[in-house]
């Protein structure tokens, strides 16, 4: 039975509704004690920087204990409470992860 | 034997759909139980039973119309995703001021919230993701 969960996010904050299903689902499985962690790609990155709300969509998932993770070289300033890793850390993330899911 | 449940977020014009499809089927063959089918994102279109139209995006929505409803599949559809889609059951349809044929939801799939999809998560072994 799957006790974590490493969702690897390629969906950017805006209009398409995406975002808010993947933190939607991130959310309730943390609400329900499941390890969540969440994995940005670079695109959802570079939009997330590019808005003055970063700081409160990042908090909906890092208050509530979710884990938030990017490759360092894909992360940009200013975004704080995502943990810029290197390939090696993020490759053990994936394996000690139950269940992943791309979104 | 091991219990398996699906994340179906491909819409039915993705190959993701019919890949779904048929990953379902062999664990229903198998010795292996399906414990749930998690309809979520666009997967949710394939619960629409008004939205075939006849190209090959519909055989992914017939294809699952049709195992869902003659194999008693645990379907279960999220009930945001499904209702930003105008995918709705009697009970919604009803809660908007319709009538009961204006309900969209196929037969054999259920409108459920997330905690049905954290459910197949810890309580299956294996949940595999399309799409």
């Amino acid at each position: 039975m799957a006790d974590s969960v490493l969702y690897l996010v390629r969906r950017a904050p805006g209009r398409g509704g995406g975002w808010r299903e993947t933190v939607d689902m991130a959310l309730t499985g943390a609400a329900f004690g499941v390890a969540t962690l969440v994995w940005f790609e670079a695109s959802p990155l570079n939009v997330l920087a590019s808005r003055s709300d970063h700081a409160d969509l990042l908090a909906e998932l890092t208050g509530f204990g979710i884990r938030c993770v990017a490759r360092r070289e894909d992360l940009p300033d200013g975004l704080a409470g995502i943990e810029g890793l290197d390939p090696t850390a993020l490759h053990q993330l994936r394996h000690s992860a139950a269940q992943m899911v791309i979104l | 034997m091991i219990k398996v449940s699906l994340l179906v977020t491909a819409g039915p014009q993705r190959p993701g759909a019919l890949t779904a499809l048929r990953t379902a089927q062999a664990v229903a063959r198998s010795s292996h139980q399906l414990y749930r089918v998690f309809f979520y994102g666009d997967g949710v279109h394939l619960a629409n039973r008004l939205a075939c139209r006849e190209d090959v995006a519909c055989d992914a929505q017939r294809g699952w119309q049709t195992l869902v409803a003659e194999h008693g599949w645990p379907a279960s559809v999220c009930a945001g995703a499904a209702l930003k889609r105008g995918v709705c059951d009697t009970t919604e349809a009803r809660r908007a001021g319709l009538d009961d044929a204006n309900a969209t939801l196929a037969d054999g799939f259920t409108l459920v919230g997330l905690g049905d999809w954290v459910d197949a998560l810890t309580q299956s072994d294996r949940v595999v993701h399309f799409g």
